[in-house]
């Protein structure tokens, strides 16, 4: 694990360099002096072999056959999408910024691909090109920072950015043609995607310093906002990207150098004491062991995930039984006496400790198959045809009777859409359902604001005018993605955090889906299937289901047609733990 | 009653309830909750809140509870998303408004459903909302009364606009909700909800078998 901060001025010259290791805790300032004497290679060649050193320790990675190709090339393909869409956001705030940009062009220049991601409208590049470029531009970013340790990136990254761009549309069409070389061609996008999905997921929301923090390493963030409960009015006021760009007019290039180093320095020591993070490093630690039981298991599901363990299953089907693994999961950690060791040398209040696993979980064993998931959800979807009656609506609604349905509270305006779409894209890119019931309550929030800008009601809002605006804004959104994350948080959240604020508005959100999927039958009935999966997924949500041990769920096999859901599992169970 | 005589021998128990706010748009659901929820137990501030969802906490009789309001959109073409809301409702409270014949009509509609749905595990609460404009009434206080009764519903009279018998609304129906809540553990002997591996997760029910059989002796 390494992080590494370096500014540079227009001559290359590096002005400061920040170095940290966590792997055996060191910390290490370098003085500016020293770099401007001896330069800064001796640094970069050690990280290099940290770099392999981290690839060797995940050894699913290399597992490579033909489903994840075909799955990366569809991540590759979404992203490309997912980012020119992207694109016209960032481009629009780029070029208010543009004079800015002379100031800020040195400490602009920074490696980081993820930095890079937020700079790209601050360039005066045509859209179209920069926007395909993201994708293979990261891994090759990351090849070049491992064979020649430091980049430099000044005029000669456009070129590069071009060069890119062309090998990797040959590399799409080779895969089509030879199935041999698919693989070894994807090869390089796969490593460069398991690295590069986290920095992109917060390039938008975060400041520049913590960006850089983050896509370095983000296992030395604090996990404390994390163990918030979701809920609206808990939430902070982010700094979005457009309150950035406003702040960053105003610094000066020094200033913003000594302001990334006291932020890097106080995150990395928060990262290393807390006591949270100790437990839930630990808990990643158990995950990569094969030995335990736990880690086994773990590597088990993600190497069967990836060689297309999804396949053959109902959507529902899919994701409880994933739902199911971690509620196993959850229950074997909480009795393990490491575990409760650790909570009480590190003075953990018990009551945090089933949300700091949930959390480390989903790290473990959803992150890597976020991917996967959702491929398998839009094969499915597409399939049932669900997905296209879905767009269809979408279509017809927008070109004609939009009017009559027009709500009466106010709509948001263009930016605030602009918002909106932002945080969708964040929730779509993450994969804890506890980030995404965030993000997803941060679009409610943004709703509600612009509903009471725009009128003039004194009065709180009411679901009478919320849902209308929720529907009518949804309507110029990319249903396909919120559609397959809605169903992914309503079966994979921990059925405790659905109880409360979160479940209600994604249960609106699931509703205001089902309004425009279903807007041309006369129906005033929910469909058979509708009824059936809000059953289920509310049963696991109520009191008597909220933590489905063994025995119950043997009683509610009787009752609930989860019955092949849990016989997956069955061999899993509480009881089978204690004999390991 | 028995099962109080358990919960008082130090047995800390925490109800959760939802309870699905029904009825026309116009009615004045939303006003009503917010009257119930906007007072100075509740400093959280509404306007980022809003009224779409509304917790309360309340203490009934040493018994600690936990609302959740669900506000439901009563536009008509809204109606087939009832289900998604109420299901696993543990109360439902159908406000029409006295004005409106119409509005209690829809009333009629959704206790049949309910009860269609959920059979008699939810507590019903039928609220003549806007009282404070008795002059322009269209819904004849017996009529609508003698309907509650015959459905096994809870009738009240509310004024959002005054603050009228909305504080009596909400606890008469918490009460409800606990005593059917309680009968519900009783049939269900020692409570299915909890077990030994569950004990240390994040709980907000802290059931205790032996409150059960507590009680029994108690009664007996």
């Amino acid at each position: 694990m390494k992080l590494d901060l370096s500014t540079k001025n227009k001559n290359g010259q590096s002005v400061c360099s920040i170095r940290v290791t966590s792997e055996n805790g060191a910390l290490c300032i370098i003085n500016p002096l020293f770099l401007h004497e001896h330069g800064d290679k001796w640094l970069t060649q050690q990280s290099q072999t940290q770099v392999e050193m981290k690839r060797r320790s995940v050894p699913w990675s290399y597992d490579l056959n033909t489903d994840i190709s075909r799955q990366t090339e569809d991540f590759v393909n979404n992203c490309h999408e997912i980012i020119e869409e992207q694109q016209e956001n960032t481009g629009r705030m780029g070029q208010s910024k543009e004079s800015d940009r002379n100031t800020q062009g040195p400490t602009e220049e920074t490696p980081e691909p993820n930095k890079e991601t937020l700079e790209v409208g601050s360039t005066k590049d045509p859209p179209e090109e920069q926007g395909s470029k993201e994708v293979p531009n990261i891994s090759k970013m990351r090849k070049q920072r491992i064979s020649r340790g430091h980049m430099r990136l000044g005029s000669k990254r456009l070129q590069e950015h071009k060069q890119l761009e062309e090998e990797s549309k040959n590399e799409t069409k080779t895969l089509r043609q030879n199935q041999d070389e698919k693989r070894t061609s994807l090869f390089q996008h796969r490593v460069s995607w398991i690295e590069s999905v986290q920095p992109s997921e917060n390039n938008l929301e975060k400041s520049s310093s913590e960006t850089s923090l983050i896509s370095s390493d983000s296992f030395l963030l604090p996990p404390l906002p994390e163990l918030d409960s979701v809920s609206i009015s808990s939430m902070e006021e982010d700094v979005d990207c457009h309150a950035l760009n406003s702040k960053r007019k105003h610094s000066h290039g020094l200033g913003d150098i000594v302001r990334h180093s006291i932020l890097a320095v106080s995150t990395v020591l928060t990262g290393l004491m807390s006591p949270e993070k100790y437990l839930a490093n630990r808990i990643q630690q158990l995950a990569e062991d094969p030995t335990t039981y736990f880690g086994s298991t773990v590597q088990t599901f993600i190497c069967n995930t990836h060689k297309g363990g999804l396949h053959n299953q109902s959507s529902t089907e899919m994701l409880q039984n994933i739902r199911q693994l971690l509620t196993n999961l959850r229950n074997h950690l909480l009795e393990k006496n490491e575990i409760w060791e650790i909570m009480e040398h590190q003075e953990i209040e018990e009551s945090k400790t089933a949300s700091i696993i949930e959390t480390s979980l989903y790290k473990c064993i959803l992150k890597p198959v976020r991917n996967a998931i959702h491929t398998q959800l839009l094969d499915i979807h597409t399939k049932d045809g669900s997905l296209p009656k879905l767009l269809m609506n979408q279509e017809k609604l927008l070109t004609g009777d939009l009017i009559e349905q027009k709500p009466r509270a106010g709509l948001p305006g263009p930016s605030t859409m602009e918002k909106i779409k932002e945080k969708l894209l964040l929730m779509h890119m993450s994969y804890s359902p506890k980030k995404m019931t965030t993000h997803l309550l941060k679009v409610c929030k943004l709703l509600y604001e612009s509903m009471e800008s725009s009128s003039d009601k004194k009065e709180a809002f009411g679901a009478d005018d919320f849902l209308p605006v929720l529907i009518h804004v949804l309507m110029g959104c990319d249903l396909t993605s919120v559609q397959l994350d809605v169903e992914y948080m309503m079966e994979l959240a921990d059925p405790s955090q659905l109880q409360g604020e979160g479940g209600y508005y994604l249960t609106t959100m699931f509703g205001a889906l089902y309004h425009i999927s279903s807007f041309n039958t006369i129906s005033r009935q929910l469909s058979l299937e509708a009824q059936n999966s809000i059953r289920q997924w509310q049963r696991r949500r109520t009191i008597h289901h909220r933590h489905p041990m063994q025995k119950e769920i043997q009683r509610a096999n009787k009752e609930v047609p989860e019955t092949r859901t849990l016989t997956v599992f069955r061999s899993e169970s509480a009881e089978d733990f204690s004999n390991v | 009653m028995a099962a109080a005589g358990g919960a008082a021998a130090g047995v800390s128990k925490t109800y959760s309830f939802k309870v699905v706010l029904l009825g026309e748009g116009c009615v004045g659901k939303t006003s009503l909750v917010l009257r119930y929820c906007e007072n100075k137990f509740n400093d959280k501030h509404i306007t980022t809140l809003q009224a779409s969802f509304l917790t309360k906490k309340l203490n009934i009789g040493g018994k600690r509870v936990n609302l959740a309001i669900w506000d439901t959109a009563g536009q008509e073409r809204f109606h087939a998303l009832g289900p998604i809301y109420y299901r696993d409702s543990n109360g439902a409270i159908l406000v029409y408004d006295i004005t409106d014949e119409d509005s209690f009509q829809k009333v009629k509609n959704w206790v049949k459903e309910l009860r269609k749905m959920l059979g008699n595990e939810i507590c019903l609460c039928i609220v003549g909302n806007k009282v404070d404009l008795e002059k322009e009434r269209h819904v004849s206080i017996q009529e609508a009364e003698a309907y509650a009764e015959s459905v096994g519903a809870k009738h009240y009279h509310t004024s959002a606009k005054q603050n009228k018998g909305i504080e009596e609304l909400f606890l008469d129906l918490c009460k409800r909700m606990i005593e059917t809540a309680q009968v519900d553990e009783r049939a269900k002997g020692n409570g299915p909800s909890q077990s030994g591996a569950a004990r240390r997760g994040v709980q907000i029910v802290d059931d205790d078998p032996q409150a059960q059989s507590a009680g029994g002796c108690c009664s007996g």
